[in-house]
């Protein structure tokens, strides 16, 4: 436990910190969220428990404000897909204790520098494939005569063939990439809510 | 107990308590923290949660002294889930038992 957790709050100023935890999130959802929490103060104050004794138990209104921000964060990114949604809520994870910077961070790291690496080489593929169709049929007398293996250059039919079969693999693999970009989109959201299940408890 | 292990138990004992009967969110804290420590502000981030899922659904009870209770009430597919994480609890309950008897007798 921290140690700045050991000042005790009264229900005002646990309600406050817990308000501005939720900033961000919908007025709606954020009258809703507070609610639930006015009530439970309401109903520990009628059994006859102290305001303090009450935030003692609920624990860091602080803790719980993340809690929420990332559970909705990682349900906007499920149902909206977009780049800076995922990274709101791996930031909102992240957000939820040091520890989860190697368990959240590290995974995802790795999975972006494979997507990169595809990309990378469907681009260089489709790149190197144009050049040399473009090479060998539109520029009869090729400038990259010199960097080409020669027995390519002597029969213009198979630079043709092999132009066209690098951009198809290209194009191919740029395919599979955009596939893999929704796989681990959606790795990416499972793993964050069955992180957010499983790590913290009191 | 350990802090891993209490995040996922909690989930199900949220179904457990709710598989017996409607209960309303202060009650459902109560029975919760007689038998576990836990900060019992986090139930109700779970709570919300899973309603989201649809595995509970709310209505509101008004109540003769104080504000309106808010009841959670599990649902078929609530119900589902449930049976699905007892069995896998009880069977690693049961898995982890028979591995700590095992050591008990070699001593």
């Amino acid at each position: 436990m921290l140690l700045k957790e050991v000042i005790t709050l009264n229900k005002k100023e646990f309600l406050n910190v817990l308000k501005k935890g939720l900033s961000g999130l919908e007025k709606e959802e954020r009258k809703d969220i507070l609610l639930d929490y006015e009530i439970h103060f309401a109903e520990g104050i009628k059994q006859g428990k102290s305001e303090e004794l009450i935030c003692e138990d609920l624990g860091s209104p602080k803790e719980i404000g993340k809690l929420y921000k990332a559970n909705i964060l990682i349900d906007e990114a499920d149902k909206n897909v977009s780049t800076d949604n995922i990274l709101k809520a791996i930031m909102a994870s992240i957000g939820l204790g040091i520890f989860n910077i190697v368990l959240v961070l590290g995974p995802f790291l790795g999975l972006l520098g494979v997507v990169i690496a595809i990309f990378a080489t469907s681009i260089a593929l489709v790149t190197s494939g144009v050049v040399i169709f473009i090479d060998s049929v539109i520029i009869p007398i090729n400038f990259l005569y010199l960097y080409l293996p020669k027995y390519l250059m002597l029969n213009p039919t198979i630079s043709v063939f092999l132009g066209v079969s690098l951009v198809m693999i290209g194009v191919l693999i740029f395919v599979l990439g955009i596939f893999l970009c929704r796989w681990i989109y959606h790795l990416t959201i499972r793993y964050l809510k069955f992180n957010l299940k499983m790590i913290k408890g009191k | 107990m350990n802090i891993q292990f209490k995040k996922g138990v909690l989930e199900l004992c949220v179904f457990a308590i709710l598989e017996e009967g409607d209960c309303y969110g202060y009650e459902l804290v109560n029975k919760i923290s007689e038998n576990i420590t836990i900060s019992e502000g986090t139930i109700y981030p779970l709570l919300r949660r899973l309603t989201k899922e649809g595995y509970f659904t709310t209505y509101l009870v008004e109540s003769s002294e104080g504000p309106p209770r808010k009841y959670y009430k599990i649902t078929d597919e609530g119900l589902e889930v449930y049976k699905n994480l007892k069995n896998q609890w009880l069977s690693f309950v049961e898995g982890v038992n028979h591995v700590i008897e095992r050591g008990d007798n070699l001593e």
